[in-house]
């Protein structure tokens, strides 16, 4: 199995974050996590990623065991991840922000310029390698987030909500990259998204969470004709056209 | 902050910084603008101001680049200097053994920082810092039979020209300088900057935050009790002074007002030492703590209006608003 989370549980107190949360990922795919705010979808990808420890259950990647590993060692793995609220470097420009991330698969600061250079110019960042974080659009925050994780090489992406704030046209225009990055770089996806116009043009399977646990796993077409996703988070308004 | 896109050689020759070269020219002449004891006081001064560029340059790999604030760094200052002076008083050794003591306890002592940092970030590490400072520091001023507590050790040495020591102060200064430039344009730098500036974003892109935290200590460390081996040599005396968190005070303004996080603002900074030996010349050794009260005003105007430090200040612009501001202007 390329990615597997087996029987995840979080409690924070009483709260219970994720509930025996199970999901695999094949490699190459593109999988989407949606469900309603609080349901401990951005719990799981901290999870994932190193930075809170769950209580019980495992991760494996690649038949190896990453539960227990610090965050760097898990980017080392091959799992890089954009952030809920874009994380960036504020007083660094955009190739050294994304050099941070191509350091760590090299030594040699030219090659990690070079390769900088070439996926600033890939995600169409270019012309804006010398400009600040501070100075950036959100759009282009986002692209440099993306961009930073890219640089690290990663087998698997963890993208946590990277469409949100963005216009019509920067989501398609981010789609379009999604998709270019999947094509050319070939890494395998887990999205959390809330806009589903994403999820139903770039996901092959969803997983739904709600109150921790995950109620559904489908197609995203079959979204709208399984009644629990339906009553816990698109409504009983929700138009599938 | 420095734009990686130039590459640090070429980033540093520009016009501003030629301008300062040319400037430290005279300083490097005094001894023989001077003739016999009259430059003794400029030469001593210059030790001083050069001394404190590197303690501060060293402040500035820790807090300035790395963001691991630090109110103890005179810690490693003093343990240099009581690591030389007990080699060669109480165990009569050669003072390049008292260095290299100095050096390996420092970097112990940097260690430790270090794996204190893993655990307490922020403030709670700045108030540790402070703690194994007072820890140190009573340690030197109880530990009798050792440190001579307060009293401090007296050093004898063979007589060496002050002259040797103002051009070894300088070459420390700016070796020290170039060093931390370089490491800034490094890929080391640019670790020790993704910490400060996003802890977690650092350590989702695979930076082994631990370890980088705990280099850029020791590496601060280290060069830190060096300079206070060599002034301890210099000075002749050791005593708890130079575990006073004065001395840490000091080198985290110079460096805060010449610009923190910049190669160039240790430099600058240390020249404000020059303040307190000026009180003292003019006012008398009585007054000379009046230097710490003008070292707070100067500090809470650049805190004011311009934070980044003298590195920020654009001299172009300035000269240019101040030819302005003299220039009669027409009334329409």
């Amino acid at each position: 199995m390329f990615f597997e989370i087996e029987g995840i549980t979080k409690r924070y107190g009483g709260l219970v974050a994720n509930s025996n949360v199970s999901l695999h990922v094949n490699r190459h795919e593109i999988v989407g996590l949606i469900g309603p705010n609080g349901a401990g979808k951005s719990t799981l990808f901290q999870i994932i990623d190193g930075f809170v420890r769950p209580d019980s259950g495992f991760i494996r990647f690649k038949d190896k065991d990453l539960t227990k590993l610090p965050t760097s060692k898990i980017n080392k793995a091959g799992i890089a991840c954009t952030f809920q609220h874009a994380q960036l470097f504020p007083q660094l420009d955009v190739l050294e922000s994304v050099m941070i991330g191509t350091y760590c698969r090299t030594m040699n600061r030219a090659a990690a310029r070079q390769e900088a250079e070439k996926l600033i110019a890939f995600t169409g960042l270019q012309g804006k390698e010398g400009t600040l974080i501070d100075k950036l659009t959100m759009f282009d925050r986002k692209r440099v987030e993306l961009t930073a994780a890219l640089a690290t090489q990663p087998e698997l992406l963890l993208l946590d909500e990277l469409f949100a704030g963005l216009n019509s046209t920067e989501v398609s225009e981010m789609v379009d990259l999604v998709l270019r990055i999947r094509r050319e770089l070939k890494p395998t996806f887990l999205i959390i998204e809330h806009v589903i116009k994403v999820i139903m043009s770039i996901c092959e399977r969803v997983y739904v969470l709600d109150y921790g646990k995950i109620i559904a796993e489908c197609k995203p077409d079959e979204l709208s004709k399984n009644p629990l996703v339906v009553k816990a988070y698109l409504g009983e308004e929700y138009d599938a056209s | 902050m420095q734009n990686a896109k130039t590459e640090w050689i070429g980033d540093w020759i520009t016009p501003k910084n030629i301008l300062v070269c040319v400037l430290i020219v005279p300083v490097l002449l005094i001894p023989f603008f001077y003739k016999g004891g009259a430059a003794l006081l400029p030469m001593h001064l210059v030790i001083m101001v050069a001394s404190y560029i590197v303690l501060a340059q060293t402040w500035n790999i820790l807090s300035g680049l790395t963001g691991m604030f630090s109110l103890g760094h005179a810690t490693f200052y003093g343990l240099g200097g009581y690591a030389l002076a007990v080699a060669m008083v109480k165990l009569k050794l050669n003072p390049l053994v008292g260095l290299a003591a100095g050096i390996v306890l420092s970097a112990f002592f940097g260690l430790l920082l270090g794996a204190i940092s893993s655990r307490l970030t922020g403030f709670f590490f700045t108030i540790s810092t402070i703690a194994l400072a007072q820890v140190i520091r009573t340690i030197a001023m109880q530990w009798t039979p050792v440190t001579n507590s307060i009293t401090g050790l007296k050093i004898f040495r063979p007589i060496v020209g002050r002259v040797y020591f103002f051009y070894a102060a300088i070459a420390m200064a700016v070796a020290v300088s170039i060093f931390f430039a370089y490491l800034r344009r490094s890929r080391m730098g640019s670790m020790f900057v993704a910490i400060r500036e996003n802890i977690h974003l650092a350590r989702s892109l695979g930076v082994d935050v631990v370890k980088y935290k705990t280099v850029s200590s020791v590496i601060a460390a280290m060069i830190a009790s060096v300079v206070g081996s060599f002034i301890t040599y210099y000075i002749q005396v050791v005593d708890p002074n130079y575990l006073s968190p004065i001395i840490s005070e000091k080198i985290i303004m110079v460096t805060i007002i010449g610009g923190m996080g910049y190669a160039w603002g240790p430099i600058f900074g240390s020249v404000l030492i020059l303040l307190e030996e000026f009180i003292r010349g003019t006012l008398g050794a009585r007054y000379a703590p009046l230097a710490s009260t003008l070292y707070g005003i100067i500090l809470i105007v650049f805190m004011l209006f311009k934070p980044n430090g003298i590195v920020s200040i654009n001299l172009k612009r300035s000269f240019a608003m101040a030819i302005r501001a003299l220039t009669p202007q027409k009334e329409k």
